[in-house]
């Protein structure tokens, strides 16, 4: 070993030495605090960063080890070391920002495990002084490897360094109330240089689900790996779950109970806050024939299932949201105003703060009197868009260079 | 519900697979495109009819995603067999996907219309097909690996490599793009475009293992066991990725991608 040239033996024993110093670094110093990264440290470490690059690239002829660490022979050993060590990570139950509690090594806050850093940082080096070489060099012919390589080193710099600036806040807000103030992970309040006010709370239901219910376990009955239910869209809705024949004889969206002769609800229609959906539906297996009421419930209303025999009844599920949002109107400091509505899937952005539909009161469901708003700015989000764009193009290449190979073999 | 008629479809499809596979041995070229085409057209016909009735891609479940994987296997089998004219790669891709239309024929998964609201974006789509597009053709390589280390017992002029290399380069440009599509998409529904969700760390472990065999290929194109072996390592890696993560107690209430299981 470590005669020139080097080759991947030594490539995985400058790793080995790299998992070393990160452990003897994660006992002297413990975890790494990506906090104190915040800027403007994380700008200099930066420029700290891409400094020692440029020297690397200027050394590079005098120094073997630069040399080595931009070829395949260290590319190779980085990435089994930067494999081996996410798989723990995907393999381990991880903590919320710090290690577990019994975890004497911090495996288990992988993302501040010093070997895990450095060996990522080794991969980022690598792929930053790589893609120097090439782009000094005029290597266009390669232009796959320049662009995954740069994009994938400012996906990771720009990434980890990122992360300090970036904020998640969430705003709870009640109707008709506007609001400013928003929390972190810690609860800290902070106030903010813009409000919402909730103006209305909508969601839409998936229509209402009929399922044959065990009596002992109170689950949904399985056959076949499928479950005995089926979705009510309307008409009489008649099918066959089991044993029983079921047609549904009156659909209320709003319903309310009220006093039936025995100890069931019967509902009526009552389009106010707290109504529930209920079916009216009427189920038989030949012998006899059973008709009731059924309803997922809410707060206000207690659930309610229809019983067939001493095995079965039938019963209706909670209704899934299709969709939530909220009207909102949004202002600012500055005195930008806006009235917009706010879904899953379909955040707002408003002067750097992307605001998303995070939660809702899930008790109070359709009637929800409150809307949970997430607000994150991440300033660095531009640059990352460009690495992945940069690896976008880099991986189309890969797909060319193969169809390459093929005409070149031909 | 249509999921009632997937046998028919499912027998169609196999009997055409099946005889695409007899027609390659036979070298018998164009018959074998042929039918391995139909078969595929009559998957897909199926996977269209399923989208309409849900009103939903369908492509949620476990089951719905081996939909899929069943009909990229016969395409990947058919882009190797137009490229390299191996008899047998008809024959394993079309066992392949038969072992995953049984699997649905027999264990079928839930298929309801509902799609939490997280999933109702235009990311979901191609974000999916991408990725069993990719899952395919590293399968595929996976497969010829096993067959190059067992059946030719990995001599040293093994002609048959840059095969693998060729699919490897393919499946690498859409788990790329897979991972990234899902990296925007997660930015748009979740507020951050990687937060280390188990499945997002699964996919970044396949994602570089597929790196390393790149970058084993093109730094010692000599090594050819160990790059064999390395193909094989990725996949169960990649295994772990799909669907491992379902069964790891690390991943149990704390990811995101929980959606398949109900």
């Amino acid at each position: 070993m470590w005669k020139k040239p080097w080759s991947m033996k030594e490539g995985f024993a400058i790793g080995a030495g790299l998992i070393a110093v990160g452990l003897m670094l994660q006992f002297s110093a413990g975890p790494m605090w990506w906090s104190a990264l915040a800027y403007p440290v994380n700008v200099i470490m930066l420029a700290i960063f891409v400094l020692i690059l440029v020297l690397a690239y200027v050394l590079k002829e005098k120094v073997y080890a630069f040399k080595f660490i931009k070829s395949y022979k260290m590319a190779v050993p980085t990435l089994v070391y930067a494999v081996v060590l996410t798989a723990i990570m995907g393999l381990t139950l991880q903590g919320k920002d710090m290690p577990l509690e019994n975890d004497p090594l911090g495996i288990t806050y992988m993302l501040s495990f010093w070997p895990f850093v450095l060996i990522y940082m080794m991969m980022a080096f690598t792929l930053g002084l790589d893609a120097m070489c090439k782009i000094m060099k005029g290597e266009w012919r390669k232009w796959p490897a320049i662009f995954s390589h740069l994009g994938l080193f400012i996906v990771l710099v720009c990434g980890t360094l990122g992360s300090a600036d970036m904020q998640r806040l969430k705003m709870y807000c009640e109707l008709g109330n506007p609001e400013w103030r928003a929390l972190d992970d810690y609860k800290n309040t902070h106030e903010l240089d813009i409000a919402i006010q909730l103006d209305s709370f909508t969601i839409a239901e998936y229509p209402p689900k009929v399922t044959l219910v065990d009596n002992k376990e109170l689950k949904t009955v399985m056959q076949n790996g499928k479950p005995l239910s089926f979705n009510y869209e309307g008409g009489n809705g008649e099918t066959t779950l089991g044993k029983w024949k079921v047609k549904v004889l009156q659909f209320l969206d709003y319903g309310a109970p009220k006093m039936a002769n025995d100890s069931t609800m019967a509902f009526e229609k009552w389009e106010m806050n707290g109504a529930a959906s209920a079916l009216e539906v009427e189920a038989s297996n030949g012998k006899t024939t059973k008709r009731g009421w059924i309803t997922c419930g809410n707060e206000n209303i207690p659930s309610q299932l229809l019983y067939l025999d001493d095995k079965f009844s039938l019963g209706m599920p909670e209704r899934e949201p299709q969709k939530y949002s909220s009207k909102v109107h949004i202002m600012t400091k500055s005195g930008t105003m806006a009235t917009t509505t706010i879904e899953v899937n379909k955040p707002v952005t408003v002067e750097g703060w992307k605001i998303y539909q995070y939660s809702y009161n899930e008790k109070a469901g359709r009637w929800s009197d409150y809307s949970v708003f997430e607000l994150v700015t991440d300033p660095w989000l531009p640059v990352v868009y460009v690495g992945i764009g940069l690896i976008a193009i880099g991986a189309i290449g890969m797909f060319v260079i193969a169809q390459r190979r093929k005409e070149d073999e031909k | 519900m249509i999921w009632d008629y997937f046998i028919i479809f499912a027998v169609a499809a196999i009997i055409c697979w099946v005889a695409g596979a007899a027609f390659a041995w036979k070298s018998k070229k164009s018959i074998a495109y042929g039918a391995t085409a139909v078969g595929v057209c009559i998957l897909f016909a199926f996977i269209v009819g399923l989208w309409i009735q849900l009103e939903r891609p369908p492509m949620r479940t476990m089951g719905e995603t081996r939909l899929w994987y069943s009909l990229f296997l016969p395409v990947a089998g058919l882009l190797i067999y137009s490229r390299f004219h191996y008899k047998w790669v008809l024959s394993f891709s079309t066992v392949m996907a038969v072992v995953f239309v049984c699997i649905n024929v027999f264990k079928p998964e839930i298929h309801s219309k509902t799609l939490m609201p997280a999933l109702q974006s235009p990311w979901f789509a191609p974000h999916v097909i991408v990725y069993m597009m990719a899952y395919a053709m590293l399968g595929a390589a996976a497969v010829m690996a096993v067959y190059l280390l067992y059946k030719k017992k990995a001599g040293n002029s093994l002609t048959e490599l840059p095969a693998c290399d060729s699919l490897v380069y393919v499946g690498y440009t859409f788990l790329t793009l897979g991972m990234l599509m899902g990296a925007l998409w997660a930015k748009e529904a979740w507020g951050h475009y990687w937060a280390w969700d188990p499945k997002e760390t699964w996919a970044a472990v396949t994602w570089m293992a597929y790196l390393g065999y790149v970058h084993l290929r093109l730094g010692a194109p000599t090594k050819h066991k160990s790059a064999l072996w390395a193909l094989i390592v990725c996949f169960v890696l990649l295994q772990m990725c799909w669907w491992g993560i379902n069964y790891l107690p690390s991943a149990q209430g704390s990811s995101v991608h929980t959606y398949s299981m109900g």
